[in-house]
């Protein structure tokens, strides 16, 4: 979901495509604003989903990519391992105990 | 265990005074124990990119007390969100009886005993570097063609899928079917590409693929119209995958239970 935004964004294609349906219990989900997340077994929702999608307007599409893309520019494997060593670095030090 | 020991003896062979160790996934679960009863100096976190079950889950499998105690000598336990790691928060409550609490600056922290055991949510995110790098290379463009031959500029949903019960294809395909019933004016404008990936350890692949293939006929034949386009592949490589993506006008997953599959991605990165 995240290299489907991105990839967009590095394409550079005139028309944005934005799309995604996925099923609310796939820990993705919730890591993005922009998704339909749905039940997946709940055969209405997805009906409505799949409507929703195919006749989603320009406008919409665009305000909900470009919200995605801002996160995932700043959310980049780097800041992810940085952030995580950061941690382990500072484990058992003096201020945790506060 | 035996593969895990083998993992963290050579880690501690090439292991210096003071070194940060990361771990990645389940399946490496218990090397904190075997690394960190030889004293050692080290700091060790582990990485779950997967999802992590619920206490009662973890409570019927048979060493579970071994693997959650192996989990808790480690000094930063990292989870993609905060629902998998309130599981884990629940499951040391109700088999050890250790509770968390929130320290200054928002930190979740488990005390074992005497230390202090950082619980961390960060989503791993993808660089766009990354994906401008597998644009440029051949095989990308090559199977951008492949794809535009399928899809022949109709309305594309795709989805990519392990063949296995839990990714629910036949509520996908029944759903689907439902949806070109309620609205006719799409049928003939709209392909659904289906991948799915075969798995090794899987014996009963080709029961399950013949189900599904079946199912797709059906409603091939029932709006007289290629709707459905299965795909069947061993390995699904990056610039496939994004050649794919490239093409797709809309995603659609129905996966049961899946954490964040970028692992391969991610460890290529760095």
């Amino acid at each position: 979901m995240n290299e489907y935004i991105a990839l967009q964004h590095a394409l550079k294609k005139p028309k944005i495509n934005f799309g995604v349906i996925i099923s609310e219990n796939v820990g993705v989900s919730t890591a993005l604003k922009g998704p339909i997340r749905i039940n997946p077994y709940n055969m209405n929702s997805i009906i409505n989903a799949l409507e929703k999608v195919y006749y989603m307007k320009e406008d919409e599409k665009i305000s909900k990519y470009e919200k995605d893309l801002a996160r995932i520019l700043q959310h980049t494997t780097y800041s992810w391992i940085k952030n995580f060593f950061i941690d382990l670095k500072r484990t058992s030090t003096v201020y945790l105990i506060f | 265990m035996d593969i895990n020991k083998k993992f963290g003896d050579v880690i501690y062979n090439i292991m210096q005074e003071n070194d940060l160790i990361m771990i990645h996934d389940v399946h490496l679960m218990l090397i904190p124990s075997t690394l960190l009863t030889k004293n050692t100096n080290a700091r060790v976190g582990i990485y779950f990119h997967m999802a992590f079950p619920s206490s009662d889950v973890i409570k019927s499998f048979p060493y579970h007390q071994e693997i959650l105690k192996s989990i808790l000598l480690c000094d930063v336990i990292g989870f993609h969100i905060f629902q998998f790691a309130r599981n884990f928060l629940t499951a040391c409550k109700r088999l050890f009886g250790i509770f968390y609490e929130i320290k200054f600056r928002g930190f979740i922290t488990l005390n074992y005993l005497g230390r202090y055991i950082i619980i961390r949510i960060i989503h791993a995110g993808i660089d766009v570097e990354f994906v401008k790098s597998v644009i440029a290379k051949k095989e990308f463009a090559k199977s951008v063609d492949t794809y535009k031959n399928f899809i022949k500029n109709k309305f594309c949903l795709v989805s990519i899928d392990q063949s296995q019960v839990t990714s629910e294809l036949y509520f996908k395909f029944e759903a689907f079917r439902r949806f070109l019933e309620k609205f006719p004016e799409v049928r003939n404008n709209i392909v659904l590409l289906q991948i799915i990936k075969t798995d090794e350890c899987q014996n009963n692949n080709e029961d399950f693929y013949s189900k599904i293939q079946e199912i797709a006929h059906d409603i091939t034949t029932q709006f007289s119209n290629e709707v459905i386009k299965l795909i069947k592949v061993d390995k699904f490589t990056v610039p496939e995958r994004f050649a794919l993506f490239s093409e797709a006008n809309a995603l659609f997953y129905l996966q049961l239970r899946e954490g964040n599959c970028m692992v391969i991605n991610l460890l290529k990165n760095i």
